[in-house]
């Protein structure tokens, strides 16, 4: 881990500089929105973390879907990689959430269903690497957490459609058309910048758990 | 200092500047944007520092182990007549 590859220096660099230029335009440059005041400007973070945390997710599903078919621990290694990472985005998300539902809302929490969903979704992938962590055998591991990293993925579509399906607080998803270009383009901006720091932190968080791996068979080995 | 004290640090003088510019043009709601996008950068800026120390703790183990055996794993497994291939 002590030597960094050219790709993540790269991916580090640009996904900083991305963050910085994201978080400057959000907060200083994009006009404060004309109803919610500045506190909207919680959503060019907010928003992001949300869809990066969905993006997680989905790899965790396709690399679980493609380990139970051709039992390659580079599949389960780089699910359990983007699973730490999801949760960390889930987590963020709820939390910038909660910053801004109060001054909205009036309420830091409410079981809205959008909220509730989400609530379970980051339950979900806790319990994913809880699981993994119970676990010695590297196989069992790897299957069991295939199997829940498969099944866990049916909460994201509801989480998505939530605000659609039920009567919810949260506000139905925005479209390009329906928000100005000044707002689009800083969401792009972050959504662009969270982005870049997803595949920064998975180069990352795949080569420690490629070493871990190692470290676990010499430990096994020698035991 | 290290790496990761600088950047601790700028952080922390951005959020306190951050701070001190929504006070100087009223900002409104200052306390929840300030600690939205402070959280957001902690957070990010935690993991991926975690995950450094992670690497390295892990790393060390891997080297203690090869000082104590003299040779890795599969070095090992090839003296001791088991096939890699």
């Amino acid at each position: 881990m002590a030597s960094r590859t050219g790709v993540e220096r790269f991916l580090g660099g640009a996904a900083g500089l991305t963050m910085l230029a994201g978080s400057i335009v959000g907060l200083f440059v994009v006009p404060a929105d004309a109803a919610q005041g500045n506190v909207q400007r919680l959503m060019y973070v907010h928003v992001p973390a949300a869809w990066l945390a969905f993006l997680a997710f989905f790899v965790v599903f396709v690399m679980s879907a493609l380990y139970l078919v051709q039992r390659d621990a580079r599949w389960d290694r780089v699910a359990a990689s983007s699973a730490e990472i999801g949760v960390v985005f889930t987590a963020l998300t709820l939390l910038l959430g909660m910053m801004w539902g109060k001054p909205t809302w009036g309420v830091w929490w409410t079981w809205d269903p959008r909220l509730t969903t989400t609530a379970i979704l980051l339950a979900i992938y806790v319990g994913y690497l809880a699981l993994r962590s119970f676990a010695d055998d590297a196989d069992k591991r790897a299957r069991w957490s295939s199997i829940v990293g498969v099944i866990g993925f049916a909460n994201v579509p509801i989480v998505y459609m939530s605000v659609t399906w039920w009567r919810t607080l949260h506000q139905p998803p925005s479209s390009p058309r329906s928000v100005s270009p000044d707002i689009l383009w800083t969401l792009m901006l972050n959504l662009a910048a969270f982005t870049l720091v997803y595949a920064y932190l998975m180069v990352r968080r795949v080569r420690l758990e490629r070493l871990e791996g190692e470290l676990e068979k010499r430990m096994a080995y020698n035991a | 200092m290290r790496k990761s004290t600088w950047i601790i640090a700028v952080f922390a003088l951005a959020l306190i500047l951050l701070w001190v510019y929504g006070g100087r043009v009223a900002m409104e709601n200052r306390g929840f944007v300030v600690t939205g996008y402070g959280v957001t950068w902690g957070a990010l800026l935690w993991y991926a520092f975690r995950l450094e120390g992670r690497g390295r703790a892990t790393a060390r183990a891997i080297g203690s182990f090869e000082a104590i055996g003299g040779e890795d794993h599969e070095s090992r497994r090839v003296s001791e007549g088991h096939s890699v291939t």
